[in-house]
């Protein structure tokens, strides 16, 4: 006969909830598109869209002087939004590493 | 106050405080300091006069030991270096602190032993900091010979400092900027502690285990609040829980200290261990985790009060909550004075003592005790402990980043709970990872789906009309 103390038994309760919800959270994703959403975080939350920023959020980030920021809006503006990372490749001051830069904090939509 | 280690640290803290406004030479400090033990073994019996010179020789105390770090020794790599800019030098050593990483640009500290300038060689001490502006692979204990120019980093810090210098806090005062591949040398032999060495592989593959199931982001944020690294964690998301005042749960603070203490004390129960065997056991899993997460000053408060927790419950007294706060404070200062001046001190002590004092204060004042609806009485308690964090870290938070965040108490009550579930589901993703990845996978869904819910509370949170002030 297994007996558990009440301390055992609320973390054998709160393992089994973990692994029945990932079982059931798996299950639904693979069938219900908004599940899914749910359950990975979207790009948004973790990167900002370049064609919607500030110059003052772009600015703040510090991952482009002032000057190179301006060159950015500019150059967007001029675009009508970029439509992609090679119009952005191809603003001057931008080599690779702040063009690394720019992509862990921006994203192109 | 009738606590009386809380008294002593709190005069020992002022004297470091004060030890950057008062300009006398520290040996006319030691003087006073010797009169005034002196004084106090004579008055020790007479309570007011006494009690007024110990207080006095702790605040002394604590001037001398500020006043002493600035003092370098002879052989201390700063007092090597020439004032010539252009000099080239080369530094033997081994990597002291685990290497951080900055968007894939490794920095670290390396502990000097060996330095060469124009064909002389010197023995020397103290800690270096190195820059690598390329991606380079690096572990703890790694024996390398530098070659490059030295740059020397203030020396200074204090009230009178402007702006934060936390490498001076951290004892830091030369740094290298490395280009170049050929400028590093590995040497064969690996030095340091092999205690930390092993903590620092474990918690290597303690991250892959974390990174397998999870997608980038959510892995980056369950590493930054398990295992305390943040070197993943994108600027976004850090600069969103700032303004809402929820940064705090991306560190590894008492909650997780407590979770381990927690499950090593129920992994222990289950092998039948003895109480005794078992506290120390539980007081080494403490110190590894300690270890594992690079020991950082919330994690050493942590963990000093949980030791001196066990170890009340070993000797059977009775623990006191300041009196292992005062304790953990001390301990972090008689090493390193500087810290006080660090802000991860700072907030995290503040933090605790807001909580310890004015939390049973509040909970009195509304009559909590007389609510009977469990789960109000819940919600209730867990608002007062973020309003009493808030209001305890609110100045600090102020006068660093010039932001003042109204939104904090909401976004707490929410956003708490949450993180604390994403930390247990987490512990319980790492110890079923180490059991099988599948396990692991399972785990990592909910533990997906929270962050997700957390991030979208958060981002929610941030844009609500004057959720942060700037100023």
């Amino acid at each position: 006969m297994v007996q558990l103390t009440p301390e055992e038994r609320k973390v054998a309760l709160f393992i089994l909830s973990l692994a029945l919800s990932g079982i059931i959270l798996n299950h639904l994703t693979k069938t219900c598109c908004w599940v899914a959403a749910a359950v990975y975080p979207a790009p948004q939350l973790a990167r900002l869209n370049l064609n919607q920023v500030s110059l003052a959020q772009l600015e703040a980030t510090k991952c482009v002087p002032a000057k190179i920021a301006q060159e950015i809006i500019f150059s967007r503006d001029l675009h009508q939004g970029f439509s992609g990372w090679e119009q952005v490749r191809e603003i001057k001051g931008i080599g690779k590493q702040r063009f690394d830069k720019l992509q862990e904090f921006f994203l192109i939509e | 106050m009738n606590k009386p280690l809380a008294s002593l640290v709190i005069f020992y803290a002022l004297g470091i405080a004060g030890a950057s406004l008062i300009r006398l030479e520290f040996w006319i400090i030691a003087l006073t300091a010797v009169i005034t033990f002196v004084l106090a073994t004579l008055a020790v019996k007479r309570p007011p006069f006494g009690l007024i010179l110990i207080l006095l020789l702790a605040l002394l105390t604590g001037c001398l030991n500020q006043k002493n770090s600035f003092k370098l020794s002879r052989c201390h790599i700063r007092n090597l270096v020439n004032i010539d800019r252009n000099a080239i030098y080369r530094v033997s050593g081994f990597i002291y602190i685990d290497p951080e990483s900055k968007r894939s640009h490794p920095w670290y500290i390396l502990r000097a032993q060996e330095l060469q300038a124009n064909q002389l060689r010197y023995k020397c001490c103290g800690e270096l900091l190195v820059r690598i502006s390329f991606p380079q692979e690096l572990n703890y204990g790694d024996n390398l010979t530098l070659t490059g120019k030295l740059k020397k980093l203030p020396l200074s810090m204090g009230l009178k400092q402007k702006g934060r210098n936390y490498f001076a806090s951290q004892g830091v005062y030369v740094g290298m900027l490395i280009q170049d591949p050929r400028q590093i040398r590995f040497e064969r032999k690996s030095k340091g502690l092999k205690l930390l060495r092993a903590s620092f592989r474990l918690r290597s593959y303690l991250e892959r285990i974390i990174q397998k199931p999870l997608l980038p982001l959510p892995a980056s944020i369950l590493s930054a609040m398990i295992l305390g690294q943040k070197r993943h964690l994108p600027w976004l998301v850090k600069n969103y829980m700032q303004q809402s005042g929820t940064v705090h749960i991306l560190v590894v603070s008492g909650f997780n200290v407590s979770i381990v203490a927690f499950l090593a004390n129920l992994l222990l129960k289950i092998l039948r261990f003895k109480r005794k065997i078992r506290v120390i056991l539980m007081a080494f899993c403490l110190v590894i985790y300690c270890l594992v997460t690079g020991a950082s000053n919330p994690v050493v408060r942590a963990t000093v009060m949980g030791l001196v927790f066990l170890a009340a419950y070993f000797l059977k007294r009775e623990p006191d909550l300041y009196n292992s706060l005062f304790c953990a404070a001390l301990f972090i200062l008689i090493f390193r004075p500087g810290q006080l001046f660090d802000l991860g001190f700072q907030l995290s002590f503040a933090s605790v003592l807001a909580i310890a004092y004015l939390y049973p204060k509040f909970k009195r004042l509304i009559r909590l005790e007389q609510c009977k609806n469990k789960i109000l009485k819940f919600i209730a308690e867990g608002c007062l402990v973020s309003f009493s964090a808030w209001l305890g870290t609110l100045g600090i938070i102020a006068w660093n980043f010039r932001i003042f965040t109204p939104v904090t108490v909401l976004a707490n009550m929410l956003i708490v709970p949450l993180a604390t579930l994403i930390t247990l589901c987490g512990f319980a993703m790492l110890l079923a990872g180490l059991i099988s990845p599948g396990l692991a996978y399972l785990f990592s869904l909910p533990i997906s789906m929270f962050i997700t819910l957390l991030l979208n509370i958060n981002a929610t949170m941030v844009k609500l009309p004057l959720a942060c002030i700037y100023f």
